[in-house]
Order: C-alpha cells, then structure tokens, then sequence
C-alpha cells in the first residue's frame, strides 16, 4: 500500500495515498475567524472551496514553516453521517516522497483528544505516525466546513490533471 | 698847588673870594676907561664929527640945488652948443643925485618937524624949480626965446629963493637937535658912570656876604666832616662803639653821618654775625673732617665693591663665550635637523605618489568585486530557477506515483518511472543547493572583499592624508628651523654684545676702581684742606677778636 510520507517538527507521518486526491505546491489560504484549532484557512481547490488543517500548528502548536517542501495534500474524506465526498488539504513540510512499505505496527495508539493520530509503523530505519484522515476534523464541523459532494460522484474513480 | 690842597675849607673860600673882587675892580676899571674914551664930545666922537664936517665943508650939498641953480645961470649965459650940451648932461646928472638922496633921506628919516621940513619944505620947491627948467626953460633955450628965458628965470629964481629959505629953516632945525642930542648923551654917560659905580659896591657887598656865609656853612661842614673822620678812625681800629652823634636835615654831610651811623651798625652786625659764622664755620670744617674719614672708609669698601664686581663680570663674559659656543653647536644640529626634514619631505613626497597609486589599484578592484557580485546574484537566480525546476519535478513525480497506485496493477511500471523521476528531481535538488551554498560562500566573500577593499581604499585615503600633514608638518619644521637658525644668528650676536658689554662694563670697572683711588687720593687732599680750613677760620676768630662790638 502507497503512503505518502512527510515531516512535522522532525517526526515522520504518513497518509495513504488512496486518500489523497493531489499534492499541490503550497498557495495563499484565507483565514476563517474564530475557527477550531489546527485550521490554517480556506482555499479554492477546482471550483471547491477547501479548508486546510496545518497539521504543525495542530500537533507542535507552531504554525508550519515557509519551505519550498511544505506543501497541501488535498484529501478526499467520506463523511461518516451522510456517507458522502468531502475534500480537505493537510498543510506539512517535507512532502517530497512515497513510499511502498507497508511496514510493521509496532504500537496502536488511541491517543484521547488528538482522534487524528493512529498507529505506529517501522518503516526501514525510522517510525511513521499514520493520520487517520476522518479524525482530522471534528463531526460537528463537518457541516460547516466540507461541503456535501454531488451524491454519487465517486472521488476516487474521479480522474482529474494534476495542477502545476 | 699842594700849598692849595692842604688849605682848609675856610681858606680855599677867602682865597677864592679875594681872587673874585681883584678880577672885578680889573674888570670895572677897564670898563670905566673905555666908557671915558668913546662917550659922546669925548676925544673918538670928535675926530668922527671932525672928519664929517671936513666932507660937508668941502662938498657941494645934493639936496641943497645952489650947484643946479648955478650950472642953470651958466646954462642961460653960455652961447657955446658944445657947452651948453655939457651943462645939460650936468644938470641931468645933479638931478639924478638929488632924487636918489631925496630917497635916501625920506626913508631913513625918522617922521617929525624935520622930516616936514626936509622931505616937504625944502623937497617941493626944489622939483618945482626941476620940473620948470627942464619942461619951460630948456625947450625956450632951443627955440632960443629970450624973453621967456627971462621970464622963466625969474620964476626959478624965486623958486630957488624958496628952497634956500627952506633949508636954512632945515639947517637951523637940526643945529638945534644935534646940540639937544648931544647934551642927551652927556647926562645919559655921566649917569650910567654913576650907576656903575654904585652897582659894583653892591656886587662887592654881596660878594663879601656870600663869603661869610659859606664860610659859615664850610665851619659846620668841616665840623661835621671830621666827626665823621673820626668815627671813621675809630671804627678803623675796631672799635664799633662809637656813637655817632644824631643829625638833622638832609644835606650831604648829614647823609655822610646817617650813611656811616648805618656803616658802624651794619658793620657791627656783620663782625657779630662773621663771629658766629666762623663758630659754625670750625664746626663744618670738624664735620668735613668726619664726613672725609667716613669717605673715605666708604671708597675702600667700594674699591673692594668693583673688585667683585669686576670678577663676576669676568665670570659673565666667560660664561657668554661658553654659551656662544653652545649656541654656535646647536645651530650645526638645527642644520642637520633641517636636512633630514627635507629629506624626509622628499621621501613623503615618493610615498604620496605610491598612495596615489594603490588608491587608484583599489578602486578598481572594488570595481572588479562589483562585478563579481552581480554576476553570483545572476548565478543566484539561475539556480532558484533550477531548484524550481526540480521541486516541480518531484511533485509532478508525487502525483504521478499517487496516480499510478490508484491504476492499481497497470500502473506500476509508471509508479517505478515516477520513482526515477523523484530520484533525478532530488539529485537535482541537493546538485543546486550545493551550487547555492557555494554562490552564498562566494558572495560572502566577495561582499567581505568588497568590505576590506572599501576598508583598504579608506585606510589608503587617510594614509594619503596623514602623509601630506606630515609632509606640510615638515615643511613647518623646515621653516621653523630655517627661522630658528635666524634666531640663533641674533641669539650669536646678542651674546656677542653681551660678551663686549661685559668686557666694557670690566673697562669701566678699572676706570671707576682707579676714579675711586683718584677720589681718596683728593680726600687725603680735602683733609689738608679742611686743615687749612680750620687753621684760616682760627685766625679769623682772632682777627675778629680785634673787634668790640657793643652788648
């Protein structure tokens, strides 16, 4: 399985990479006022408009450095109540590579109050946090924030050219 | 004359009266003689009246016209023309001399009965008788008329008769006054005889008063005199006592008195005065003896005073010369000084030049630096460009490995192929970041290069500057040593003329040590002086002593 590997303040985590819709390089967010932590703004992703998490300022509580290697991976999430698409972009640096290592679990982590983070995994001479996408936003929220997709649209069959 | 001058006032005064009266009655009876020979009938005046008479005796009288009337008879008688022309030129003749006395006459005559009697009597009928002869008679002679020849005869006749008249009443006239006259002048000279007799008794009583008189006041004055004479006397033997007796009036002799009264008492005053003058006199002369002896006690020490101050002087000159010399040297070093400013002026100057230079040098190798930095800043964006470049790459190869797991099966070559892509992308990557590291190294260098050189060309400006100050700065040293060599010079020749001073004040020493022997040699000399001094005031004293002076 395809993970898409990147850093938060030193440390390696991992989505998978049939999650991920697209990496795009990193563009001005519009900041929402008064919006839940780790929420760095919106932005227009092919007509949609997108929130960001910036996954730094929601694990380190430091907002994610200016780096030519931070970059947005657009998401596509299923909602849990109405079992529909919804995209969100995941701010981090060092999003450069991939990787085919499925890896060990070496530990299963629940850790309370951060949903988001799931289970430990060894690949090669360093430790992968794995992101569970669906946890990254609160349920509350996903009314305001992801906006219901066209039913029976399905994302992942959904090929779209790759933005530059 | 000696017999003169030894006689007394008095004497001189009779003798001189006796003279006076013997040349007056000398004098009187000579007057008296000549009186007695020229008075009037007196033996002269009648050999005068003799000689007069003897004239008028003998020579027809003009104003008396009997000649005229004669020649006129004759003139008539005479029948010869020759004659006759002769006789008229007479008559003519006789009436110019009548005409001219007639003038005479009427102006020396004194107006009275006889010049009526003269000048218009006897005058009248005489030019009638003129007038009628020469306008009636002389015209009937030539128209030879006999009667009235006769006729005017006659009337001349009569008027001839009428002047004789006349003039015998002048004759009778004058008689008359001239016996007057001369009894006049008789009683005149026998009264001034008289009178001259009585005014020469009167001038001899006079002259006998005034004798006696002044032989009176020659007594007083003699009397006086010799009071005077004797006081005199009595004061020439020193004795100023005597009084002289008090005088009234203000004639010479009283004056002579008062005048030698004053004498005697001035002269008293003064021998008291010269008393204690020559008192005072021996005490000064004691104090010049004192003050001589303190003298000259006062030269020796100012002998031995200039003795050192001769010494010291010496001293100064010989300190002066040493100076000098000292002066003369450090004008040698001043000299030496001044050269190697101007040498070290001259090597500044080379080293100017070679500033000059290295500042050019530096300028352009900042210029070069410039240069070299915008070529990095253009290296620079080329590799932004290629780092672009390549992070484009590696997420073109992200997406494309994401596309290909979601192929699935098929799409796992081209998950291999965008794997190699990333690879290439990320050589790329770390390729230019080396590449921007080094540029970044060498725009620091050359940014530090840059640096030092603008540090470097500053440094060399004030180098430059600091040269030309330390060139001008030896410039000033130079002219500084050049005026101080001027200053040495009148420094030299200020010690000169101190060294002559010094030598003339040491000449002036000797002359004020030989003028202080000179004046204690005219001290010794002053004390024998001041000796005779004192030896001169005591005879003075006893000279004085002569004196008696009164109180």
């Amino acid at each position: 399985m395809l993970r898409i590997v990147f850093r938060v303040k030193d440390e390696s985590y991992g989505v998978p990479a049939g999650r991920v819709v697209e990496v795009i390089p990193r563009v001005l967010l519009r900041p929402v006022a008064a919006s839940p932590p780790g929420v760095a703004g919106l932005f227009v992703y092919r007509g949609t408009v997108t929130p960001v998490v910036d996954l730094s300022l929601l694990i380190a509580g430091e907002p994610c450095p200016d780096r030519l290697s931070s970059r947005i991976i657009v998401l596509a999430l299923r909602s849990r109540a109405t079992n529909g698409r919804r995209l969100v972009g995941l701010l981090a640096e060092g999003v450069t590579a991939v990787t085919m290592e499925s890896g060990d679990v070496q530990a299963s982590l629940l850790i309370p109050g951060a949903p988001y983070l799931g289970d430990v995994a060894r690949m090669g001479d360093r430790l992968v946090q794995l992101i569970e996408p669906e946890a990254l936003i609160p349920d509350e929220l996903y009314p305001v924030l992801l906006l219901e997709s066209p039913a029976g649209e399905d994302p992942e069959s959904t090929r779209r050219p790759v933005s530059s | 004359m000696s017999f003169f001058r030894n006689l007394g006032l008095a004497g001189k005064l009779l003798l001189l009266v006796g003279v006076f009266v013997a040349v007056f009655a000398a004098f009187a009876f000579v007057s008296m003689r000549t009186l007695e020979t020229v008075r009037v009938n007196g033996p002269v005046y009648r050999d005068i009246i003799q000689g007069k008479d003897i004239i008028a005796d003998v020579l027809p009288p003009p104003q008396y016209i009997i000649e005229t009337h004669l020649v006129t008879l004759q003139l008539v008688e005479e029948a010869d023309p020759a004659a006759q022309a002769a006789l008229i030129e007479r008559g003519n003749a006789l009436r110019l001399e009548f005409e001219s006395r007639h003038e005479y006459w009427r102006r020396t005559l004194s107006p009275g009965v006889l010049a009526d009697a003269m000048n218009v009597t006897a005058y009248r009928p005489a030019l009638e008788y003129l007038d009628t002869r020469d306008k009636e008679l002389l015209p009937a002679l030539k128209a030879k008329d006999e009667a009235r020849v006769r006729a005017i005869l006659a009337t001349l006749k009569q008027k001839y008769e009428a002047h004789r008249r006349a003039v015998d009443e002048v004759v009778r006239m004058a008689t008359a006054q001239n016996a007057q006259l001369e009894k006049a002048a008789e009683d005149s000279v026998r009264s001034s005889s008289r009178d001259l007799l009585w005014l020469g008794a009167l001038v001899v009583a006079v002259v006998l008063l005034i004798a006696w008189v002044t032989g009176r006041m020659a007594d007083e004055l003699s009397r006086r005199i010799g009071k005077a004479a004797e006081v005199a006397a009595q004061v020439a033997s020193g004795d100023l006592t005597a009084s002289v007796p008090e005088t009234s009036g203000t004639d010479e002799s009283a004056r002579l008195l008062f005048a030698i009264r004053r004498m005697t008492a001035d002269l008293s005053s003064l021998v008291t005065r010269v008393k204690q003058a020559s008192i005072e006199l021996m005490s000064t002369a004691t104090e010049f003896t004192a003050t001589s002896r303190q003298q000259e006690s006062a030269i020796s020490g100012f002998g031995s005073s200039t003795n050192e101050i001769a010494a010291a002087v010496k001293e100064i000159s010989a300190t002066s010369a040493e100076l000098l010399a000292t002066m003369e040297g450090v004008n040698a070093v001043a000299a030496q000084t001044a050269q190697l400013a101007e040498g070290g002026r001259s090597g500044l100057r080379g080293m100017d030049e070679t500033m000059h230079q290295l500042e050019q040098a530096t300028s352009a190798i900042s210029a070069r630096l410039s240069a070299i930095r915008e070529k990095t800043s253009d290296i620079s964006g080329v590799v932004t460009t290629i780092t672009k470049v390549a992070d484009q790459t590696n997420l073109l190869s992200v997406n494309a490995a994401i596309e290909a797991e979601k192929a699935g099966e098929q799409g796992l070559g081209f998950l291999v192929l965008a794997r190699e892509i990333r690879r290439l992308a990320d050589q790329t990557a770390v390729a230019t970041l080396d590449i921007e590291q080094m540029v970044r190294h060498m725009q620091s260098a050359v940014s530090a290069g840059v640096m030092e050189m603008d540090r470097f060309a500053a440094d060399v400006k004030r180098g430059v500057s600091s040269s030309q100050q330390v060139a001008s700065q030896l410039g000033q040293i130079i002219t500084q040593v050049q005026t101080l060599s001027e200053r040495f010079d009148s420094v030299n020749h200020g010690m000169r003329s101190q060294s002559q001073g010094a030598r003339q004040i040491s000449e002036a020493m000797a002359q004020l040590m030989d003028g202080a022997r000179q004046s204690a040699t005219s001290l010794k000399e002053f004390n024998a002086a001041t000796a005779h001094l004192r030896d001169a005031v005591t005879s003075l004293k006893e000279e004085i002593s002569h004196f008696k002076v009164p109180g």
